[in-house]
């Protein structure tokens, strides 16, 4: 494998990790969208770089995949959805923007801490992919538990999802055909129970924030 | 023996029999979609629910004879372990589609379904079954979770099924907070998976339990570390362990009857399977010892978490919701406290945990329905006016309690003695402290339920004359008491062979 090789992975999988991390600063919920549209781009890069790097066909599928569905299909639902519900901004969030942007470089030092050790032991392309897709596991996560839009929820769920995805391409072995489209299947099947709820949220409680679900407790 | 065998040979010339236990439901869910009438869609679930039995049935009779079930491709995999929850799924799917039947499907029921939405329902709830199927004959650790996942997604649709303010928030919950359990244990998978290739190289099977098992020996304990850690975590969400359980109790309460008792008695039971799985790839491990520590430490804290809430509840059905996460807490100890022994007590109590909280439940839909509420300071006097769904509760809420003889004090008591015999003193006398507790707790509110005066506003008659709820109901209370008094010998073999799938 060449240096050159290499370093377009790590700018790429930088590229995903930075996407990750503005998804915490944006407020609009369309730019939330087109930025995890851009981070799926920068993981389907880095996919067809270990594919072509590695000689590995089964990852050309798996960017393939990406492509279809994370950058192309998942965003432009999202948007439909959102113009369906209507909501464009997300006001009362559980932590501010800046509370946020701090929380994400403290995860990206806790996932470079906790998983930095055991990275050179990985058989992966390089040692950076996987702090980084754990870094981005839980900034999506951090996203998920920090905002009340019930579809920021969503993205937050998306985003951990792409960090799996970095993560499985870090291997450079694909997990089977089989496995991967059963991936795909189900963060499809997701997106669509995702979206029935939204509706009849909107429909019994007129907003789709997620505060509104209080009321079961104890 | 060699009779058996015989017996077994013709149908599985057709298809292994285990193909068939994933067939039967997922073909019910076609016909139900496409039936015209409520009598044939009734007629059809039912129909399923027995064939689902008997499948299992000759599936595990394979098992006993040969070890494991003859599968058509690697990705699947069917030992012992595979068996007891397949035995789990579909008795608990069968008493649950009988008492579906007369929940929602019999005119003139208070809560009958529309025929469209009743269609939706019982194909949902057909999926569903399907779904745990595949997660207990997955072979390769991706389709676990392929499976898992799936059964998230349908039974959320289950649980919001009445589309009400509390379903809604309490579907939203559950679908959000396992998904995001499953997304750990994703990637937890591909740590593992991680450690695989580098013992074993990229072999396409790398991902296969069996191969996993095999190459246990070699794999690199930080990674596995790494790998538990996540895995314990997101499987541990699915499962209820606290403090990962806030969706279970919203979960159970809020869903239909017949879906609680499946969520309590089935579903728990395939995140625990899928961590049984985990634990037996660490116990390769020589000198590992994480997964124990985790097991036993997410197991007592569900009891203790289970134990405060159990004492302060005033809704009949979170009452036993948090008795779910209570037992999936000593289920959890006891596979931390290890051993053959400590194995056989956890999958004894994970058997008789299932079947008496799936009759729990279904009973307590009776009386909630019959009393028109859930709350327990509204409920009083039940065995009185309700002389069989009383005595069901009796019967069912002593077993919960652990008062012998009912099978779950049997395996509360393997349960110890693993830990005080494996030298997990302190372990041990945790856990009696707080069984102490949730059974103080439980008789208070079973005397106040059953016993106390009667109160003013009367009960109405319920599902009094509804043979096939009574029939479902009746399976679950003779397992939960009858294993108690008597384990029989198909199933005690059984039940120790899947204790050695895990720890050999």
């Amino acid at each position: 494998m060449t240096d050159l090789g290499t370093l377009a992975l790590d700018l790429a999988a930088a590229v995903a990790l930075v996407a990750a991390w503005l998804c915490l600063v944006h407020t609009r919920i369309a730019a939330l969208v087109s930025t995890y549209a851009v981070q799926s781009a920068a993981i389907a890069v880095a996919a067809g770089l270990v594919a072509y790097l590695y000689q590995a066909p089964d990852i050309y599928v798996l960017a393939g995949m990406v492509v279809a569905l994370n950058v192309v299909v998942l965003p432009w639902y999202l948007t439909t959805v959102l113009r369906s519900l209507g909501v464009t901004r997300m006001v009362n969030m559980y932590a501010s923007v800046r509370t946020s942007a701090l929380a994400g470089l403290g995860l990206l030092l806790l996932a470079a801490a906790v998983v930095g050790p055991v990275a050179p032991y990985a058989a992966v392309a390089s040692a950076g992919l996987l702090p980084i897709s754990t870094a981005i596991l839980l900034i999506g996560f951090f996203l998920l538990i920090s905002r009340r839009k019930a579809i920021v929820q969503v993205i937050g769920l998306l985003v951990m999802n792409n960090g799996i995805f970095l993560a499985g391409i870090a291997l450079t072995y694909g997990t089977g055909f089989v496995v991967e489209l059963g991936l795909a299947a189900n963060l499809l099947v997701l997106a669509i129970v995702a979206r029935i709820f939204l509706n009849r949220m909107k429909d019994t409680f007129d907003t789709v924030d997620a505060d509104a679900l209080r009321s079961l407790e104890g | 023996m060699r009779s058996v065998r015989w017996r077994a040979r013709p149908l599985s010339l057709l298809a292994p029999v285990s193909t068939v236990v994933l067939a039967v439901p997922l073909a019910a869910a076609l016909l139900v979609a496409i039936s015209r009438t409520r009598p044939q869609a009734n007629a059809v679930v039912c129909g399923a629910g027995f064939a689902s039995v008997a499948a299992v049935f000759l599936t595990i009779r394979e098992v006993l004879n040969e070890g494991t079930a003859s599968v058509p491709t690697s990705l699947l995999y069917v030992d012992a372990l595979s068996g007891l929850l397949l035995l789990l799924v579909s008795l608990i799917g069968l008493a649950s589609v009988l008492y579906s039947v007369d929940y929602m499907g019999r005119s003139g029921s208070p809560h009958e379904a529309a025929f469209p939405r009743l269609r939706a329902y019982y194909a949902f709830v057909m999926l569903f079954l399907f779904t745990m199927y595949l997660a207990a004959e997955a072979n390769n650790l991706g389709i676990l979770w392929i499976a898992l996942e799936g059964t998230t997604l349908v039974s959320a649709l289950l649980v919001g099924f009445y589309r009400t303010r509390r379903a809604l928030e309490a579907s939203w919950k559950y679908l959000i907070l396992c998904s995001v359990g499953l997304s750990f244990a994703l990637f937890g998978t591909l740590v593992l998976y991680l450690a695989s290739v580098r013992t074993a190289g990229p072999i396409a099977s790398g991902l296969d339990w069996t191969t996993l098992v095999a190459v246990g020996p070699h794999l690199d304990p930080g990674l596995v570390s790494l790998a538990v850690a996540f895995l314990l975590i997101g499987y541990g969400t699915k499962a209820g362990l606290a403090p990962l359980h806030t969706w279970l109790p919203d979960a159970h309460s809020e869903a239909p009857t017949p879906v609680s008792a499946l969520l309590s008695g089935a579903l728990l039971n395939c995140a625990m399977y899928a961590l049984l799985r985990v634990d037996a790839i660490t116990l390769r491990i020589p000198g590992f010892t994480l997964s124990h520590w985790l097991f036993l430490g997410f197991g007592l804290v569900s009891v203790f978490v289970a134990a405060f809430f159990i004492l302060v509840q005033q809704d009949l059905k979170r009452l036993m919701a948090y008795h779910s996460v209570e037992h999936m807490g000593i289920i959890s100890v006891g596979v931390g406290f290890g051993g053959v022994l400590g194995l056989f007590g956890a999958l004894y109590h994970t058997l008789n945990h299932a079947a008496t909280k799936a009759a729990l439940f279904l009973a307590g839909g009776n009386l909630a329905l019959s009393a028109g509420t859930k709350d327990l300071e509204e409920v009083s006097g039940a065995l009185a006016a309700l002389p069989a769904t009383g005595a069901v509760l009796l019967v069912g809420g002593l077993a919960l309690a652990g008062v012998p003889p009912f099978s779950i004090f049997s395996s509360e008591f393997v349960i110890l003695s693993a830990g005080f015999g494996g030298g997990n003193f302190v372990g041990a006398l945790l856990l009696l402290v707080g069984l102490a507790i949730v059974f103080g707790g439980l008789l208070l509110h079973l005397s106040r339920l059953l016993l106390g005066p009667q109160r003013p506003r009367p009960f109405a008659p319920g599902m009094r004359s509804a043979f096939g709820a009574a029939f479902g109901i009746g399976l679950l209370v003779a397992v939960a008491v009858g294993l108690g008094l008597f384990l029989p010998d198909p199933l005690s073999q059984l039940l120790w062979a899947a204790a050695r799938v895990v720890t050999a």
